[in-house]
């Protein structure tokens, strides 16, 4: 497992049970609405992450962790142009956790810098 | 028409100006041919020289078009700058986790 550097936190209670959240992280359109970009996300460890947004930029990567209605990692790097005009962003790691609590479900989301172990990138 | 000097990086007044259909044709029209008159600008489009003119004057308050020369024979040339800030703009808007964040919370709860 790559080290992990901390990174900011961002919280949201959600009057709906941590089921009902999770559909909106696994569901391509769903994530796509609330993300504010063309996602598309296979949620299996392993599986593929694609991000397009509106300026044009891409973020792909890899999911890291699924727990169903509970916990969702995966991480990713920005990508702008192509071939030789290929530029990465540097990696970071995005973990979605769910946590049921009495109105409902504690949505939270931190992003933090991918320190990419030897030999794994 | 009222005159303003928007705030550098003000989206509103470029957005304005390019809600108009003949507004974006004259924005076209200068960005592909480069500065021209206001006559020349006429020819082109399907719209009075007195409509040409009205445009002209959003888009200059916009930031879209810079004038040069004397009154006769004034020559519009176009200004993108306005344009990308608008486009930072758009792409700011719910870039971040919290707006993202707010805009999950509302379409869970909207269909809960």
């Amino acid at each position: 497992m790559p080290d992990q550097l901390p990174g900011e936190v961002h919280e949201e209670t959600i009057g709906a049970p941590p089921g009902d959240v999770w559909g909106f992280m696994v569901d391509p359109a769903a994530l796509s609405a609330w993300f504010g970009a063309d996602a598309w996300l296979d949620p299996t460890a392993g599986g593929g992450v694609l991000f397009r947004f509106a300026d044009g930029s891409i973020r792909r990567g890899t999911v890291l962790e699924v727990e169903r209605s509970r916990r969702l990692t995966w991480r990713w790097r920005e990508q702008r142009g192509v071939g030789f005009g290929l530029a990465l962003g540097e990696a970071t790691r995005v973990t979605i956790e769910l946590e049921p609590v009495d109105d409902g479900t504690r949505v939270r989301i931190t992003e933090s810098p991918l320190v990419q172990a030897r030999g794994t990138a | 028409m009222t005159q303003r000097s928007p705030e550098p990086g003000d989206p509103d007044p470029v957005f304005e100006a390019l809600a108009d259909p003949t507004r974006r044709a004259v924005i076209e029209a200068l960005a592909d041919d480069g500065p021209t008159t206001l006559s020349d600008l006429t020819r082109r489009l399907p719209v009075t020289r007195q409509a040409v003119a009205k445009h002209l004057a959003v888009l200059q308050d916009a930031g879209l078009v810079d004038t040069s020369g004397p009154v006769r024979g004034r020559m519009y040339s176009f200004t993108p700058q306005p344009l990308t800030d608008a486009m930072t703009w758009i792409v700011d808007v719910g870039a971040g986790w919290d707006e993202r964040l707010a805009r999950l919370k509302r379409q869970v709860e909207r269909r809960a």
